[in-house]
């Protein structure tokens, strides 16, 4: 009942997807219904032939019918190769609308969504969980729906041939259903325990080979190996079952075809005797294998139901989700004035509401202003950029960016005025040259070089074997982290931001990509509003105004000097004698 | 390869194919009393005729699905119990394997071969055991019989019969390479997507969702291209290997129909004819897919040889280690990673003498980890390096290095158990008292109390998610219990506060007299009350000496040291943040 309602429900949801695609449907459907006729015309055929014209032993009429029967066999091999295409393009084309439905709701989904969620079950969603929809629609519905007609167009067609013949054949149908049921009832018990078993197994080997350095250390392995026996007995008993229901399954089929041909000829032999005519027989012998193949498929196709329903679960429950709503529609436009100005007023906000990460914060950033935070780990300074850039909306307080209230603004469009450089920024797998311009339109080779330029990271890219060209891995390991901040430096000046925002990297940095940075740090930040998270001493001494963070309050503000003579928390970060 | 195992089965396997080859027998002489069923209604129609035709081919069939189920049974449940063998082969490979046959390759990658490329392998010896000799014997039994039908007949099926396995073996190679482009495809897409999730902030800060959903249709649009070529093959073959044998249909009508009406054969001759050719049908057309799982199986079998085939452990098992405290020597230690050409480690000497606790610190690939799996046996180093009390480590087994050395690492492994067993780690009854006392030292107190079943609750899938702080204090427990002459700490706490991690690392060093200890270390509270510190960069030491003289000479370590001091916080604080990777 349950499954019934859910079933309806996901059918409902791709109504909309396959209404798309109605001209492909319809022809899939219409060559479907070709393939099934041609299939079920050939016997007929045979048994005009046999009982028409082999036994009046008319010579041309045999080969008329050779030849229409040549005529319908290669028609059926043409629809049917025509039908496949068509209906795997049109899983393909499903396949493609849903992934990128999902591939929209991910770029739509708020920040919140990835800090709750597992990167690798979104993935699954896009990835797999689609592609169990789409072999749903193009192996499962189209081919059971091509397999029922089928099966009409047979029944009916024995029917019209010899009505007792026909249910002398379907003496056996009875048989066959309860033993596929059967079959499929402790095939399915089997297969879970066969699942249950293979995922232990998965378990222990995933843990036994990421665990090899601990094994080895602390000498586990005869436990190992007895936990995987047990797991991997449990897997051979679990088949072992699954193959004693396959080895009783396909016998039943045995007795069913040989069973159905010896009934219809004792029916011929007792109804009919010399009346009957002999291509009956053989159109019959030739329906009843057509008729028991497609209940057979049908109900192996059970499966491919189940894991579908499960994934199209999954599929919309993340469409379903809660989008970013930072995107107004008729959002305020930004006033443009070239540096941007910053004012929290009593910004509270935590991840979680209950526990808050700032505490009635209130600053302003005033336009061109360069503004050092500093603090220490979990102080809160992240926190406040990512306000800034409006990843999160905050519980209580106003930020105005320009003036404007930043709920009242499209995130998007603010973010294109801010340039963010993370201490350890991402880098995409590509090329040195498409990790600056990332892949945006009106961003051309030359401003790639003109923006390297600038920041300095030119120094080193040219130094790379294949400079611009150079590939880049995920992890971008092969780069240190002073130039994974170049590159980060670089990709910010190919636009033209209005607010930098920089989180100094520490960790990594010899002294020559130091110096590059320290320049570049210098010419991002001329001549515009900036922020910069400070781990050195030289960075702070040139900013104008210092913001002390302290476990998610601001605790201190002012000059390097006003700070010193305040003698508070700043003064206690510095190294002793180093600047009094 | 197989043979040793194919061996072990020989005799449910000589009585499977005895079974293929009874099944096959039966099934071709049922079509017979088909015959004389129809000859006889179309003839006199006598009833006992008839019924001494039901009774053999009733007869025949029960001979046909008893030996149906044996050889099934037999064969299938041959090829099960090979891959049970072949399982635990791996694993128990994969046991006696050392830590660099890891080190190179991916989980994802092994955990595959033991499984996919297994299943692959079993297909090989279950399907492709069964329906390749019983294909066979069905076309060597029945040919004589059509023959006897009908010579004409049956040279035509036959020549069918080849025109489909050769088209099979033309046209297989091709879609097998459409097929591995598709997956190539799908691979792309999968990176893509990981891609795209684990930058998404990055995607958020420089607006690029619109861009990137841009390049994601293109890629799409790729990917279908891929499969819609490998589908117009596949979408090709398949009828077209139905429509070469549904002509036997057509010549059994035209080319039969005239020998009937010329008196060669009866309806009844024809009807058997039609009846044998249908039992053909599907072990021919099966050929194609027995044809690739052969294939994909061999492929397999090479795979999973590979991890068979690895070399294993060489080190010697005769020298122990002698008890009481530990004194650690390094002399001249260089070290080379296989298939690498710069040296990782480049003459390093050092000295740790028992109940000492020393510091190591350096830039991000200097070598400090290589360094600290040397000195625990993890890696192997070369003779005359490295002395545990005047000991080769090299003439030592990983087994004996165990019982005395631990090495607690960055990123620690827990399996799926309870804290309590990670931390007792092969131990198969570990007294709770003991590692409740471990747990206390490494700080865990406080989280123990925060799950529902404490110290037993379960790590993992199934269990809470511990934090990386967590997880590493849980190794540290981990160490302790061991309660090992000589420990090496690799950026073990990194993941904790500096407060914490000072706490915990003094009450370590403390704890036992007689330990060794090397704390290795980015933070300069770690190092600080360490009696020696080295600074390793590009793989050799730079400077040495204690925290006073390093600060003196303003080298490497000074300047670590003033880059710190911004970041670090001067007051007691209590725990750190987890949002701070913008």
């Amino acid at each position: 009942m349950k499954t019934s309602k859910r079933n309806t429900r996901l059918f409902r949801r791709l109504i909309p997807t396959l209404r798309k695609h109605t001209m492909l449907a319809t022809l899939a459907v219409l060559l479907m219904i070709l393939v099934d006729i041609a299939g079920v015309v050939k016997p007929w055929l045979v048994k005009i032939g046999i009982d028409r014209y082999v036994r009046n032993g008319d010579i041309p009429g045999l080969t008329r019918i050779g030849i229409i029967l040549a005529a319908i066999l290669i028609a059926g091999f043409l629809f049917q190769v025509v039908f496949i295409i068509t209906v795997q393009y049109l899983g393909q084309r499903l396949l493609f609308d849903l992934r990128m439905d999902l591939f929209r709701k991910l770029m739509r989904l708020p920040a919140s969504y990835f800090d709750k969620t597992p990167l690798g079950k979104t993935l699954t969603h896009i990835t797999s969980d689609v592609e169990a929809i789409r072999e749903f629609i193009s192996d499962g519905i189209v081919t059971v729906a091509g397999d029922v007609l089928k099966i009409l167009f047979i029944a009916s067609a024995m029917v019209m041939l010899s009505p007792r013949l026909a249910l002398a054949a379907f003496i056996t149908l009875p048989f066959f259903v309860v033993a596929t049921g059967l079959f499929r009832k402790s095939i399915r018990t089997g297969f879970r325990e066969v699942r249950k078993a293979n995922s232990d197994i998965n378990t222990v080997l995933t843990e036994t080979i990421g665990g090899a350095r601990e094994i080895q250390l602390f000498q586990t392995k005869g436990e190992r190996s007895s936990i995987f026996e047990i797991c991997n007995r449990h897997y051979l008993l679990a088949y072992l079952k699954v193959i004693q229901a396959y080895a009783l399954y396909f016998p039943v089929l045995e007795i069913v075809s040989n069973g159905g041909m010896i009934l219809i000829l004792v029916t011929a032999h007792f109804f009919m005797g010399t009346a009957l005519e002999p291509g009956v027989i053989f159109a019959f012998f030739a329906y009843i294998n057509m008729f028991f193949f497609p209940l057979r498929q049908m109900a192996e196709k059970f499966n491919l139901f189940q894991s579908a329903m499960a994934a199209s679960e999954r599929v919309f429950h993340m469409l379903d989700q809660p989008e970013d709503i930072s995107n107004p529609e008729g959002a305020c436009v930004l006033p443009e004035n070239g540096k941007m100005e910053i004012r929290f007023q009593n910004v509270t906000f935590g991840y979680d509401p209950t526990q808050p990460v700032l505490k009635n914060v209130t600053f302003n950033i005033n336009a061109g202003e360069r503004v050092a935070f500093v603090g220490a780990t979990g102080s809160g300074k992240t926190t406040v950029i990512k306000l800034i850039n409006r990843l999160y909306d905050i519980q209580e307080g106003t930020i105005l960016v320009n003036g404007i209230d930043i709920s009242q603004l499209s995130a998007v469009e603010l973010r294109k005025r801010i340039a963010t450089i993370p201490q350890n920024p991402f880098l995409f797998t590509g090329t040195i040259s498409d990790n600056i311009s990332l892949h945006r339109s009106g961003v051309t080779d030359k401003d790639v070089r003109l923006a390297a330029e600038k920041s300095r990271a030119r120094q080193f890219i040219e130094h790379l074997p294949h400079r611009y060209g150079e590939k880049v891995l995920e992890s971008g390991k092969r780069l240190s982290a002073g130039q994974r901040q170049l590159l980060a430096f670089t990709r910010a000046l190919t636009g033209k931001p209005e607010l930098v925002i920089l989180d100094e990297a520490t960790a990594n940095i010899d002294s020559e990509t130091e110096h590059l940075i320290e320049h570049a740090v210098e010419e991002i930040t001329h001549n515009r509003t900036a922020i910069i998270i400070a781990h050195r001493l030289s960075t702070i001494r040139k900013v104008d105004r210092i913001f002390v963070f302290r476990k998610g309050k601001l605790v201190e503000s002012g000059t390097h000097t006003e700070l010193l003579q305040q003698n508070g928390l700043y003064v206690r970060f510095l190294p002793d004698g180093k600047c009094k | 390869m197989l043979a040793p195992y194919l061996h072990k089965h020989r005799a449910a396997l000589t009585i499977g194919f005895l079974f293929i080859i009874l099944q096959n027998y039966a099934v071709s002489k049922i079509p017979a009393y088909m015959r004389g069923m129809l000859d006889e209604i179309t003839g006199a129609n006598r009833l006992p005729v008839i019924m001494d035709n039901i009774r053999m081919a009733v007869f025949f069939t029960a001979l046909t699905i008893v030996s149906m189920y044996g050889m099934r049974k037999l064969i299938i449940g041959v090829s099960r119990k090979i891959e049970f063998r072949l399982r635990s082969d791996i694993f128990d490979k994969f046991l006696r394997l050392d830590a660099m046959f890891f080190r190179f390759r991916e989980t994802g990658d092994l955990v595959s071969r033991s499984t996919n490329d297994l299943n692959d392998v079993r297909t090989l010896l279950g399907p492709g055991m069964m329906y390749v000799p019983n294909s066979l014997t069905r076309v060597a039994l029945f040919l004589p019989i059509m023959f006897s039908l009908s010579p004409r007949l049956m040279v035509w099926i036959v020549v069918l019969i080849i025109t489909v396995v050769i088209t099979i073996l033309l046209l297989m190679p091709l879609l097998r390479v459409r097929f591995r482009r598709v997956q190539e495809a799908s691979a792309a897409i999968q990176a893509r997507v990981w891609q795209e999730i684990s930058g998404i902030e990055t995607i958020k800060l420089h607006t690029l969702e619109q861009v990137e959903t841009r390049r994601f249709a293109s890629l799409n649009r790729w990917y279908i291209r891929k499969q819609m070529d490998m589908v117009r093959y596949r979408g090709f073959m398949w009828p077209f290997f139905v429509f070469v044998f549904s002509l036997a249909e057509l010549l059994i009508l035209v080319i039969g129909g005239r020998q009937v009406i010329s008196g060669v054969m009866t309806i009844g001759q024809l009807l058997q004819f039609n009846i044998l050719v249908s039992y053909l049908t599907f072990p021919i057309l099966s050929l194609g897919w027995v044809m690739s799982l052969i294939q994909q199986g061999i492929s397999a079998m090479g795979r999973i040889s590979e991890i068979l085939d690895s070399p294993e452990e060489s080190r010697q098992e005769d020298v122990a280690i002698p008890d009481g405290a530990l004194n650690v020597e390094v002399r001249n230690l260089s070290y080379r990673y296989p298939q690498s050409d710069d040296l990782m480690l480049k003459s390093i000497s050092m000295d740790i003498r028992k109940g000492e606790t020393v510091g190591i610190t350096g830039p991000i690939g200097c070598g400090k980890s290589t360094l600290a799996e040397l000195l625990t046996g993890i890696l192997q180093a070369e003779p005359g390096m490295i002395f545990l009390n005047g000991m080769d480590i090299s003439q030592i087994s990983a087994t004996k290095i165990g019982s005395r050395v631990t090495l607690v690492p960055q990123d620690p492994f827990l399996f799926t158990r309870t804290i309590a067993e990670n931390i007792a780690l092969g131990e198969c009854s570990p007294a709770p008292e003991q590692t409740l006392a471990a747990a206390k030292k490494a700080g865990l107190e406080k989280d123990l109390a925060s799950f529902p079943n404490g110290i037993d609750e379960m790590v993992g899938e199934r269990g809470i998610t511990l934090s990386g702080g967590q997880k590493q204090r849980v190794a540290i427990a981990r160490a302790l219990y061991r309660d090992a002459s000589f420990l090496v700490l690799d950026d073990a706490l990194s993941s904790v506060d500096s407060r914490t991690e000072s706490k915990i690392l003094q009450a370590l060093s403390g704890e036992k007299q007689n330990r060794a200890v090397i704390i290795i270390s980015h933070r300069i509270t770690a190092l600080k009350n360490t009696s020696r510190i080295y600074v390793l960069d590009e793989g050799r030491i730079m400077e040495s000496g204690t925290h006073a003289d390093l600060i003196q000479k303003d080298g490497l370590y000074g300047k670590l040291a003033r880059l710190q001091q911004m970041e670090e916080e001067p007051v007691p604080q209590q725990n750190g943040g987890d949002h701070e990777n913008l």
